[in-house]
């Protein structure tokens, strides 16, 4: 599981930065730029847009930093403006995206479908670590994720690469807890016959 | 196992994986798995696939993220306040063009309107054509005495003193019920009449000549059956120039109002006054125009009707027994509108 959120050092920051202070707002910015370009960039599944939307919503935070009234956390908050900037990037992107991730296919070896094929069969689980290590499986796997649904994405994402729990999930996307389980319930099911389906 | 079922399953199951469960729910999901098959290899499923996205590793944003949002920030508040100023400078001058422009045609209008309201309330126009002019004919040389000469001619008037001549067209969709209205407040008023044409159902014309307060009496009859008509157009043959002064939405009270008018010259320019009037009036929203200048100027001529108090028919008299001179013309045209 991904690192927690540590929401007193941020109030703390926030504060600091509401007054005025700019090295409040670049430990902030620092803090969290690489989980949420992480995100995005799994959201999005483009390098140089996934850039452009991590600065536009550093941007967005910092515009409207006086505006932040702390009702939820500077965490949710912040991931919350970098999800919305994603969902609407993929809606105004979509057929570019999918043209993009079928030309993909075409160079992916059947050693990483092999692979997939043996995890998916195997009786155990399979291991992080060699998941990680095996790039052309993470692109069998990376472009699986791209073929859901954008919402279902969203709560796949965050709940498995960020490691948010329900609740978070919740506030980010603004939708109910039991619309988040159901979510990540079908997205998982979704993937797996996805996986299934390009073997 | 339903669909229904299948889905609360998976969803109990996926919160069981993310650790969403308290720890008695746990238990169960555990007891569950080691009990069925088939919910131990859809958990395994689920967690495979929990595995495979959570395995993924994690990306960096590009190094120089911190800078670039610095860099964007300042071009965006120095664009800002750049575009922001010139922004609110055009806003500025564009208001101020906007509103002096709708102040000079607000001026504009009551200017106009007031020179319209004072012509006609002082019976003194202007010599602007303002009103629509529809040529005739060719021009000819016609004095003011040879145009107000019809109908008059011989009757002892003052060359001065016009007779009256003008043409309505009703259009309406309710043909005939308006014009069996018409027919009849010409039967019930007039001593004299001519039917110039009549084609049943679609169009008939009246050609009257009568007397002022005969024709006085059809307009405030008529004034009833205006509302039924979609279009009302009256056409002032002034005889002068061979020009004729079309109103259009022309009112009875202001068909009456011109007959009234002795004055050739004077009633011309009351026709004038009368199109712009009718011509602003249907351009506003709300026909204001005439309901602030109009209300208090129609002098129709309300005569009580006679009784009748015996049975016979009121048999009508021809021309030469009327009392009145002949000096109102008015053809009055009831068209069935399509």
């Amino acid at each position: 599981m991904r690192q927690a959120p540590i929401s007193i050092d941020d109030s703390a920051l926030v504060e600091q930065w509401q007054r005025g202070d700019g090295a409040a707002m670049e430990r902030l910015i620092l803090k969290y730029q690489n989980r949420i370009y992480n995100v995005i960039l799994k959201i999005c599944a483009d390098v140089d847009d996934a850039a452009e939307l991590t600065q536009e919503t550093f941007v967005k935070v910092i515009e409207n930093i006086g505006k932040f009234e702390r009702r939820s956390s500077f965490y949710t908050w912040v991931f919350r403006i970098a999800v919305n900037l994603s969902l609407n990037y993929c809606q105004r992107r979509a057929r570019i995206r999918f043209s993009s991730l079928d030309s993909a296919d075409d160079g992916r070896t059947d050693e990483a479908k092999v692979t997939l094929a043996e995890l998916l069969a195997d009786a155990r689980s399979p291991e992080p670590a060699k998941i990680a290590e095996d790039r052309e499986l993470c692109e069998l796997v990376v472009g699986a994720i791209m073929r859901l649904d954008e919402n279902q994405r969203a709560v796949l994402v965050l709940r498995d690469i960020e490691g948010m729990n329900y609740a978070e999930i919740s506030k980010v996307l603004d939708v109910e807890l039991g619309t988040v389980k159901s979510r990540i319930s079908r997205a998982r099911s979704n993937l797996r016959e996805i996986l299934e389906a390009s073997l | 196992m339903n669909p229904m079922e299948e889905s609360n399953i998976d969803e109990l199951l996926n919160s069981y994986l993310d650790g969403e469960l308290n720890a008695r729910q746990q238990v169960e999901v555990q007891r569950l798995a080691a009990h069925d098959t088939q919910i131990a290899r859809r958990l395994a499923d689920l967690e495979k696939c929990k595995v495979l996205v959570s395995s993924l590793p994690p990306s960096e944003a590009p190094a120089e993220m911190l800078e670039q949002i610095k860099s964007t920030l300042e071009k965006q508040t120095l664009l800002g306040q750049r575009g922001g100023t010139v922004e609110s400078r055009a806003g500025a001058r564009h208001l101020f063009v906007r509103k002096l422009v709708a102040a000079a045609a607000m001026l504009g209008l009551v200017a106009l309107l007031a020179g319209v309201v004072y012509s006609i309330l002082s019976g003194q126009g202007t010599d602007r054509p303002v009103a629509e002019v529809i040529w005739d004919g060719p021009v000819g040389d016609y004095t003011l005495e040879e145009a107000a000469g019809r109908g008059s001619a011989g009757e002892g008037r003052s060359p001065a003193v016009s007779a009256f001549d003008g043409r309505v067209v009703l259009r309406a969709v309710d043909f005939v019920a308006v014009d069996a209205f018409v027919n009849n407040a010409i039967d019930e008023n007039v001593q004299f009449k001519y039917i110039v044409e009549k084609e049943p159902g679609s169009k008939s014309t009246y050609a009257l000549s009568c007397s002022r307060e005969d024709l006085n009496r059809i307009l405030a009859e008529l004034e009833a059956v205006w509302s039924r008509c979609d279009s009302a157009v009256f056409l002032l043959r002034t005889g002068l120039f061979t020009e004729q002064v079309e109103i259009r939405g022309i009112r009875p009270g202001q068909i009456a109002r011109l007959l009234n008018e002795d004055m050739a010259d004077g009633r011309i320019r009351l026709a004038k006054d009368l199109a712009v009037l009718n011509g602003l009036d249907a351009l506003l929203p709300g026909r204001e125009v005439l309901a602030l200048f109009e209300p208090a100027q129609v002098d129709l001529i309300t005569i009580p009707k006679p009784v009748l108090t015996s049975g016979e028919k009121t048999a009508k008299t021809s021309v030469d027994q009327s009392a009145g001179a002949a000096d109102a013309h008015l053809t009055i045209v009831v068209e069935a509108k399509e």
